[in-house]
């Protein structure tokens, strides 16, 4: 019951604190408004690139001929470039090293399976550095997919194939980037919610000095209780005043800027809720680390906008070379907005649920070694 | 024995903070905790409140030692911090409130406790207002309130007056008398003498980390008191009236300054009575009498060797 009503009041307190609030509510709004309109040219792709993309058809069947030429389509052609190769590995490899956007593969048993009814698989490997050539990859193989399932209705009610007709199929399913592809406003929706969710870290440093400042610290352990149920009550209310500040923030972006926010909403609201935790347990850490809140304030003013760079919060990575690139991995806002961009434009799964796990375990490993540092100073 | 203290010895590194501290208060007492600064007296209620570890000794609190029923006996205190202790983002009310549920206190209750302990330190008209906007005495009231919310028998103040107006002052002085009417025993320290004369009834004063005298405030005097002073206006005076007085057992000294007397007589003497009937045998007339006596400030002056706001 302390523990509820320490992080009620923590919430209320967070809430009234409008010098705070402005910082974490107001300065995001405009910061998105400012980035979102003047590097909205950066975002729009005027004229479309061409990407280079690995094509090896194992199958002799007759169904991934109808591919073959429906990757033939000069519509089609115009939108990536097929590169055939002779080995899966390699294509494999490059994928993986960002060297090409896509690699489709076709296994030899294709055709044979969806003739004789059973399921059959064009393999996609994209790489999400190209996220642009991964979208477009997509959209043609689901395409030609929508083509074979109209195909394979056709053929068992007896009727006759006619070749490819396939500018309805790419039409259809929107190749169009809107949607798919991130304005700057998009984007930046999404990086300063997680740039300023970093900056919640103050919440969790605050939490540890707060009651030597309010001078309330005498009376709070003056009272019947354990020092735990205050730190987990504040904690509690902490993670929840951030979270419903990210929340309120998507929901403004999503209303009044019209952000894209689609995918999932429970997984959007899942990563909003872990890196909450995980930015307040952060904090926490930083403050027993350093034992001086200024030390560490500074400290926080100057990872927050370097994770926000490294992890192309305010200019987007693939400008700014492979090296940072390589190390925006080492950024916990990477693994946000990445979680948050799989979700929202599509990707794989597993990023999503790796940057959950990822940002779950760090945050625990953060408040264990936070409780064993707070408790040998407090000793 | 509300609490009793012994053999209590606290330190930090090598500085000894409490040096052997007995001390024993009883229930319904008002006790006047004084010393100079550095004196141990802020360590010794740290102590009480199981915030500081002690080096060794016992302590007890209302019968149950300290050590095993901490939560316990925490449940029945009530703290006033020197310093004001309350979250300028809550309002009056809500202060109150939190603090008051830490003590178990829960659901309607706890509203009327609240609401009470506001009554009671004159803040219920003030229940929705944030403290950013009290003045310094309604902030140290509210600082009561949160510690009385949960009525409990033994309440430490810490200079609860430090730099208020005289009205909310008077105020509080008021409600530490009416907390010990109802019930409470208090702990109440201060650098105003004249406060601690005027509330407590017993005094223990603490230097250099010891208990140095204890007792009544009557008793603390009488422990300095060598000499009695008194001070006699009268009517007319005459050498032979000063010279009969001089002579009088157990007067040490007799001095005029015009119609008044001053006389020192030995500690105990009782001679006050002949000295009047020497003034009216004299032809004289008394027209006042003023006995003084030593005051709190000089007993810890002469005990110290420090005023009390050094």
């Amino acid at each position: 019951m302390n523990v509820l009503r320490t992080a009620y009041y923590t919430i209320i307190k967070s809430f009234r604190d409008t010098k705070t609030l402005k910082i974490q509510m107001l300065l995001p709004i405009i910061l998105i408004l400012i980035l979102g309109t003047a590097l909205n040219s950066f975002f729009t792709p005027t004229n479309f690139e061409k990407f280079s993309v690995y094509y090896l058809n194992e199958d002799e069947g007759t169904l991934s001929k109808k591919f073959d030429e429906f990757l033939n389509n000069e519509e089609i052609k115009s939108l990536i470039e097929i590169k055939d190769i002779k080995s899966y590995e390699k294509g494999k490899k490059d994928v993986e090293n960002g060297d090409i956007a896509a690699f489709i593969h076709i296994p030899e048993d294709f055709s044979s399976n969806i003739q004789s009814g059973e399921k059959g698989c064009i393999e996609v490997l994209t790489c999400e550095y190209y996220l642009e050539g991964e979208s477009v990859v997509k959209n043609i193989v689901d395409g030609f997919i929508n083509g074979a399932n109209a195909y394979d209705a056709v053929y068992k009610t007896g009727g006759k194939i006619n070749n490819y007709k396939d500018y309805e199929n790419i039409d259809n399913e929107g190749i169009s980037y809107k949607g798919k592809i991130p304005r700057a406003i998009d984007y930046y929706s999404v990086t300063m919610l997680v740039m300023i969710m970093m900056y919640g870290m103050y919440y969790g440093m605050y939490s540890l000095v707060e009651d030597k400042y309010t001078n309330t610290y005498t009376r709070i352990k003056s009272a019947p209780i354990h020092g735990y149920e205050i730190n987990i009550g504040k904690t509690i209310g902490n993670v929840l005043t951030l979270f419903l500040q990210e929340i309120l923030l998507m929901i403004f972006t999503k209303y009044v800027y019209n952000s894209n926010w689609s995918g999932n909403l429970l997984i959007t609201i899942l990563i909003l809720f872990i890196f909450s935790v995980f930015a307040i347990s952060l904090g926490m850490l930083i403050y027993e680390v350093f034992r001086d809140y200024n030390k560490a304030s500074n400290f926080v003013d100057l990872i927050v906008p370097f994770f926000t760079f490294i992890s192309g919060g305010y200019v987007k990575v693939d400008i700014l070379g492979p090296f940072v690139e390589k190390i925006s991995k080492f950024s916990p806002n990477y693994l946000a907005q990445n979680a948050l961009f799989t979700n929202i434009y599509g990707g794989k799964a597993s990023d999503i649920y790796f940057a959950i796990a990822g940002l779950t375990i760090m945050s625990i490993v953060f408040y264990a070694v936070t409780s064993v540092l707070g408790r040998r100073s407090y000793n | 024995m509300i609490l009793s203290i012994e053999n209590l010895v606290k330190r930090y590194g090598d500085f000894l903070a409490l040096d052997n501290v007995n001390m024993k208060i009883g229930e319904g007492e008002i006790v006047g905790f004084l010393g100079p600064n550095g004196a141990g007296k802020t360590t010794t209620i740290n102590t009480i409140l199981g915030l500081s570890k002690i080096d060794s000794g016992e302590i007890k609190v209302f019968g149950k030692n300290l050590k095993e029923s901490e939560i316990e006996i925490k449940r029945d205190i009530g703290i006033v911090p020197q310093e004001i202790a309350i979250y300028d983002d809550l309002t009056a009310y809500e202060n109150v409130s939190y603090f008051g549920s830490l003590y178990g206190i829960r659901g309607s209750l706890l509203k009327e406790r609240s609401l009470e302990a506001l009554k009671f330190t004159g803040l219920i008209d003030k229940e929705k207002d944030f403290p950013k906007k009290f003045s310094g005495g309604m902030k140290r009231r509210l600082n009561i309130a949160c510690a009385i919310v949960h009525h409990p028998k033994l309440i430490i103040m810490d200079e609860p007056t430090v730099g208020i107006d005289p009205q909310s002052r008077k105020h509080i002085l008021n409600s530490v008398k009416e907390l010990n009417k109802m019930g409470s025993t208090v702990i109440y320290t201060s650098h105003y003498m004249e406060e601690v004369e005027e509330i407590c009834t017993d005094i223990i004063i603490m230097d250099l980390g010891r208990v140095i005298a204890k007792g009544t405030k009557e008793e603390l005097k009488d422990l300095v008191a060598v000499e009695e002073r008194v001070k006699i206006e009268v009517s007319s005076l005459s050498f032979t009236l000063i010279e009969k007085i001089k002579g009088i057992n157990g007067v040490k000294e007799c001095s005029i300054e015009g119609n008044e007397l001053f006389i020192i007589s030995k500690k105990g003497s009782g001679n006050l009575g002949k000295i009047i009937d020497a003034i009216v045998e004299s032809g004289s007339e008394v027209v006042s009498v003023n006995m003084e006596k030593p005051t709190l400030e000089s007993v810890f002056l002469t005990l110290t060797g420090k005023k009390l706001r050094d």
